[in-house]
C-alpha cells in the first residue's frame, strides 16, 4: 500500500517530536522549588543552628553548587573542608567568625589565591538569606574542622546595623525549636516545625512519614521495631545499607519513588538519632 | 451527433472521484468534534433547565419558575450584592484553568516567537537572493526571492495575531509584574509602537511592489524592512533580557536608567545569538516548504525548481547553524559575568541535563545536514569528488555526537554509585566534562564544512594551475585546525578550571580561521572554474523528508533553549528584583518542558503546513506558466529519483552552484 506524503508528513513530525520528547523524560526530573522562609527561634541552641545551616548549605542557600566539601583537583570555588580552622588564618585581625561573616556578606574582600572572583553576597538577591540563616550557615562551617560556637544572640560583623566586632557566646539551650514555613511551590503555604536533625517536610523525619515507615517504626523509644538509638547501633552505611536493602522488601511506593538525596536524608537523620536518645 | 449545449453539460454525470484516506480522516475527525460538540451542547441545555416533570412543568409554568430555577436566581442576586459592594482590589495574578498561566502564556509566546523568528530571518536572505538576481540578470534569482517572501505574509499575520494574544494574556494574568515592566520601559514604547508599524507597512509596500517598481528602490525597500525589523527585535529583547539579567534599577526596582536597563548584561549577545538563530530558523522552514513542494511536485520542472530552493534553504540555515555555538559562548559567558550563580545553575545545577538534550537535537541537526549535502553531491554529474570521504566524516560526527552526548553523572541507582565510586563513571565520566564536550562541537563544526566544501568542490572542474597545492594547503589548514582543537581538548584535563574555560577560545578561533582560510582559498581556485552540470531535480525522496526533519529539529531546539533562557529566572520574574510569587514560582520538571515544547512545536507546524498550503496555491500555476515545453509526467519517472530535469533547467544557468 502506498502511503499518503501527507500521513508520511505527518508520521514524521510527530515521530521527531515524541522522540525529542521522550529523550526529554529520559534524563533525571527535578523540580525545583522557591526557597522556603525559615523562622529560627531566638533561644534557638547551636545544635540547632548547625543542623539549620547545613539545611540551608545544601538547599536555599545553593552554597554546594559552587563550594565542595573534601574534594581536591582542578575546583572552581574554594574546598570548604577545614574551613573552621583556615578561617583564623587568612585576614590579620579577623577571627575565623569574622572572616566567615566577611566571606559570606561581602565575599570580593578577600579572594583565596588562584581562585576568581564570582560569589554574590548571600544576604541580597536572588539568595537573600536572612542574618539569622546566615548565623546558621556559619554555625555549620564552623563544625568543618572546629567546634560551632556561634548562637542566635552572636551579633555577627558585616550584617545590617552590625558592629565589626565578633562576640563569641557559648552554645545556647536546648529547648528551642526553628520554624519553617513558607511557600510548598505549588501555591499551597505549608508550615511546620523543625526538629532538630531536619526533621521538617522534606526531611528525614518527613521523609519517614510520607513512605510510611512510622507504620512499623516508632521514633520514641519502646517496641521491637523502634528507631530510637538506631544511631548507636548501626553505622552511617549499615543504616544506609538497610534503608536500601529492607529486610522485608519494602513496598513499591519507596522502592520506585525514593531517591538518593532523600535516601541521604533519610541516613543523617536516623544516624542522628543516636544523640536524641 | 449534435453536440449538446454547454450549459447541459454540468447535469451531465461526472466520472468517479478518487477519495483518498485522507479524506477518510478528515471527515471522521469532524464527525467526532461534532459530536462531542452536540453532547456537550446537550448536555448544558440539560444542567440549565434541568428535568421536569409534566406535572412539575404545569405546575412551575403556573407560578413561572422552577424552585431549581428560583434558587440559582436567589443566589445570583447575592453574588451581584456582593459583587456591588466588594471593594476594588487589583489582583496580582490571575490563573488560566486547568493548564494554569504560565503554560498558557508559554505556549502562546513559543508560538508567537515561531512565527516573528521566520519573518524577521526570511526578509534577510530574500535581500541577498534578490541582489544575487539584481547583479546577474538572472530571473530565477527575482523569482525564488518573491515565493519565500509570499510565505511571510500569513506568517506575519500569525505573528501579529499570537503577539496581540500574547500581551493581552500577560496584561490580564501578570497586571501587577507587567505595570511594573511597562513602567521601567515606558521610554521603549512608542518607538516600539513606531517600528511596528513600520515594520508592516514596509512589509506589504516590498511584497506588493514587487517587480512594479523599479530594482534599486525595491532593494531598498528590503534593506529598510530589515533595518527595521532588526530594530524591532532589539527593543523587545531588552524587555526579555532585563527579567534575566536586570540592571539599571535600584535594589528594590527603581528605575535609575533606562538605557542601563536597556543595555544589560545579556542584551547584546541575545540580539546576536536570535539574529544568527533566526537566519538558521528561517532557512530550515524554507527548506521543509521547498520539500513538501517537492514532494508534491507533478511535473520534473516543479522538482527542479523545489530542489534547487530547499538546496538554498538548507544552504541558509546551515550558514547561520555554523556560528551559532560561538554566538552561545558569548551569551553563556555573560550570564556568568553578570551571576555565578546564574551561570552555575545552568551549567552544573537544576538545567544541567537539558544541555544533554540540545546534544541529541543538535547531533540529530548535523548527522542530518551532512546527510543532506552527502546526497546533493549525486545531483552533480562527475561529483563523487569527495565520496571517499564520506564514511570517515560519518565516523568523526557520530564519535563526536557519542561524546557530546555523554553526562557527566549518569542516571544510577546508590548501588551502581557504590560500584562505580562516585557519582560519574570512571572511563566514561571524562566524557561528560567540558573539555571533551568543547572538542566534540568544535570538530563537528569542522567536519559538517569540510562536507558542505566537498559539495562545492563537486560541481567545479578547478582550472587554476596551483589548483593540487591549493587543496593541500587547505588541507593542511583543516588538519592544523582539528590538531589545535584536540590539543587544547586533551590538555584541558590538566589544567586548572579557571585556564580550562580560556581554552575554548583558541579552539573556537582556529576553527573559525580555518573555515575563512579555506573558503578564501576555494573562492580564488574556483575562479576560472568550470561547471559540472547539476541536474536539479536529481534527488532522493529522502533528502526532502531530510529537510522537514531538520526544519522540525531547529523548531524544537528554539523551544528548548527559549525555556532555559526563561527558566534560568527559577522563581523570580526580575532576577533578584521582583519575586514571582505565584502558584507558578517553581521549574518544572524537564520531562513536562519537554512535553510544552512539543506541543508548541506540533501546534506550530500545523500551522506553517496551513501556510505551506496557502502559498502553494499562487505559485503552482505562476510555475506551470512560466515553463513553456510541458515537462513528462512524474509517474513515468524511475521510482525512489526524482524527475530528470526540463531542459529550461538542467543545461541552463541552473548548473552553477549558488
Amino acid at each position: 500500500m502506498r502511503v499518503p506524503v501527507p500521513v508520511k508528513l505527518l508520521g514524521l513530525v510527530l515521530g521527531s517530536t515524541l522522540f525529542y520528547t521522550w529523550v526529554g523524560r529520559m534524563v533525571p526530573q527535578k523540580e525545583v522549588l522557591a526557597p522556603e522562609v525559615v523562622e529560627m527561634a531566638a533561644d534557638m541552641p547551636t545544635e540547632e543552628m548547625v543542623e539549620v545551616g547545613q539545611e540551608i548549605f545544601n538547599g536555599k542557600g545553593l552554597c554546594n553548587t559552587c563550594h565542595t566539601i573534601g574534594s581536591s583537583g582542578a575546583l572552581r570555588f574554594p574546598d570548604l573542608d577545614g574551613i573552621a580552622t583556615t578561617a583564623a588564618a587568612r585576614i590579620d585581625g579577623l577571627d575565623a567568625l569574622a572572616y566567615l561573616a566577611q566571606s559570606i556578606y561581602e565575599p570580593d574582600a578577600y579572594i583565596v589565591p588562584g581562585f576568581s572572583p564570582g560569589m554574590p553576597a548571600i544576604d541580597k538577591p536572588p539568595i537573600a538569606l536572612s542574618d539569622d540563616e546566615i548565623k546558621a550557615v556559619v554555625a555549620y562551617l564552623q563544625t568543618l574542622g572546629g567546634e560551632a560556637t556561634i548562637t542566635m544572640a552572636t551579633q555577627l560583623p558585616f550584617a545590617a546595623g552590625a558592629e565589626v566586632t565578633s562576640d563569641v557566646d557559648p552554645p545556647g539551650g536546648e529547648d528551642a525549636t526553628a520554624e519553617l514555613t513558607g511557600d510548598a511551590g505549588v501555591g499551597t503555604a505549608a508550615a511546620t516545625t523543625l526538629t532538630p536533625a531536619g526533621a521538617a517536610g522534606g526531611g528525614g523525619a518527613g521523609l519517614l512519614a510520607r513512605y510510611g515507615c512510622t507504620a512499623c517504626h516508632a521514633t520514641e523509644p519502646g517496641g521491637e521495631e523502634t528507631l530510637a538509638g538506631v544511631g548507636s547501633r548501626l553505622s552511617r552505611q549499615e543504616i544506609r545499607r538497610w534503608l536500601i536493602d529492607h529486610e522485608p522488601p519494602l513496598p513499591a511506593t519507596y522502592v520506585e519513588r525514593v531517591t538518593l538525596a532523600e535516601v541521604r536524608s533519610l541516613t543523617d537523620y536516623l544516624a542522628s538519632l543516636e544523640e536524641a536518645q | 451527433m449534435p453536440r449538446p449545449p454547454a450549459w447541459l453539460s454540468r447535469f451531465a454525470p461526472r466520472p468517479p472521484q478518487k477519495i483518498t484516506p485522507l479524506w477518510g480522516i478528515i471527515f471522521l475527525v469532524v464527525l467526532l468534534l461534532g459530536g462531542l460538540l452536540l453532547t456537550k451542547a446537550a448536555q448544558e441545555l440539560d444542567t440549565r433547565l434541568g428535568y421536569r416533570s409534566p406535572v412539575a412543568a404545569e405546575r412551575g409554568a403556573e407560578a413561572g419558575t422552577t424552585p431549581r430555577e428560583r434558587m440559582l436566581a436567589q443566589l445570583a442576586a447575592e453574588e451581584a450584592e456582593e459583587a456591588r459592594t466588594r471593594p476594588y482590589e487589583e489582583p496580582e495574578y490571575r490563573a488560566v484553568p486547568r493548564v494554569g498561566s504560565r503554560v498558557a502564556i508559554w505556549v502562546v509566546a513559543q508560538l508567537k516567537l515561531l512565527f516573528a523568528a521566520f519573518v524577521l530571518a526570511v526578509p534577510m536572505f530574500v535581500l541577498i537572493i534578490e541582489f544575487i538576481g539584481y547583479r546577474s540578470k538572472d530571473p530565477r534569482y527575482d523569482r525564488l526571492a518573491y515565493e519565500f517572501t509570499s510565505l511571510l505574509s500569513p506568517a506575519f499575520a500569525m505573528t501579529a495575531g499570537f503577539g496581540g494574544v500574547m500581551t493581552l494574556m500577560l496584561v490580564a494574568l501578570y497586571p501587577k509584574f507587567m505595570s511594573y515592566l511597562m513602567g521601567v520601559f515606558s521610554a521603549t514604547l512608542l518607538p516600539y509602537f513606531v517600528l511596528l508599524f513600520a515594520e508592516a507597512a514596509l512589509f506589504y509596500t516590498y511584497y506588493l511592489s514587487w517587480g512594479k517598481i523599479g530594482p534599486r528602490i525595491h532593494l531598498f525597500l528590503g534593506l529598510m524592512l530589515n533595518l527595521v525589523g532588526t530594530a524591532l527585535m532589539f527593543v523587545a529583547n531588552a524587555w526579555l533580557t532585563f527579567m534575566a539579567t536586570p540592571s539599571g534599577v535600584s535594589e528594590s526596582g527603581a528605575l535609575i536608567s533606562v538605557w542601563d536597563a536597556v543595555n544589560n548584561y545579556t542584551w547584546m549577545p541575545i540580539n546576536i545569538h536570535r539574529l544568527i538563530a533566526n537566519i538558521a530558523f528561517g532557512g530550515s522552514i524554507a527548506g521543509a516548504y521547498a520539500a513538501f513542494q517537492f514532494l508534491n511536485a507533478k511535473t520534473a520542472e516543479e522538482r527542479a525548481h523545489y530542489d534547487w530552493m530547499g538546496y538554498i534553504g538548507n544552504f541558509i540555515a546551515v550558514a547561520g547553524f555554523l556560528p551559532l555555538p560561538f554566538a552561545g559562548y558569548w551569551l553563556a559567558s555573560e550570564i556568568y559575568a553578570y551571576s555565578q550563580t546564574m551561570g552555575i545553575t545552568m551549567m552544573g545545577g537544576a538545567f544541567s541535563w537539558l544541555f544533554i538534550i540540545q546534544a541529541v537535537i543538535i547531533g540529530a541537526l548535523f548527522l542530518g545536514i551532512n546527510y543532506y549535502l552527502w546526497l546533493g553531491m549525486g545531483r552533480v554529474e562527475k561529483g563523487q569528488v569527495g565520496k571517499g570521504l564520506i564514511p570517515g566524516l560519518l565516523l568523526v560526527i557520530s564519535l563526536c555526537f557519542i561524546v557530546w552526548a555523554t553526562p557527566r553523572s549518569p542516571i544510577t541507582t546508590s548501588e551502581e554509585v557504590a560500584a562505580m565510586g562516585g557519582s560519574s563513571h570512571p572511563v566514561l565520566g571524562y566524557l561528560g566534562v567540558m573539555s571533551a564536550k568543547n572538542t566534540a562541537v568544535n570538530l563537528i563544526i569542522l567536519a559538517t564544512f569540510v562536507s558542505f566544501v566537498l559539495y562545492r568542490r563537486s560541481a567545479k572542474r578547478l582550472r587554476v594551475g596551483w589548483a593540487k597545492a591549493g587543496t593541500l594547503v587547505q588541507v593542511g589548514i583543516l588538519l592544523a585546525a582539528a590538531a589545535t582543537v584536540l590539543f587544547y581538548g586533551i590538555k584541558g584535563y590538566f589544567v586548572s578550571a579557571e585556564v580550562r574555560i580560556g581554552y575554548s577560545i583558541p579552539q573556537v578561533l582556529s576553527v573559525l580561521l580555518a573555515m575563512v582560510l579555506v573558503t578564501t582559498l576555494d573562492m580564488m581556485m574556483q575562479r576560472s572554474a568550470e561547471s559540472n552540470p547539476v541536474h536539479w531535480g536529481r534527488m532522493p525522496v529522502r533528502a526532502q523528508y531530510v529537510l522537514i526533519f531538520l526544519a522540525v529539529s531547529f523548531t524544537w531546539l528554539m523551544g528548548l533553549m527559549g525555556y532555559l533562557r526563561s527558566g534560568l529566572r527559577l522563581h523570580w520574574h526580575v532576577y533578584g528584583v521582583i519575586r514571582d510569587t505565584s502558584p507558578d514560582a517553581f521549574t518544572p520538571t524537564l520531562g513536562f518542558a519537554t512535553s510544552v515544547v512539543s506541543v508548541t512545536v506540533l501546534v506550530f507546524f500545523s500551522l506553517i503546513g496551513f501556510i505551506f498550503w496557502l502559498a502553494a496555491l499562487g505559485h503552482k500555476k505562476k510555475l506551470a506558466v512560466a515553463v513553456e515545453e510541458p515537462a513528462p509526467a512524474a509517474a513515468a519517472l524511475p521510482a525512489g529519483t526524482a524527475a530528470q530535469p526540463a531542459p529550461g533547467y538542467a543545461r541552463g544557468p541552473v548548473e552553477e552552484t549558488p
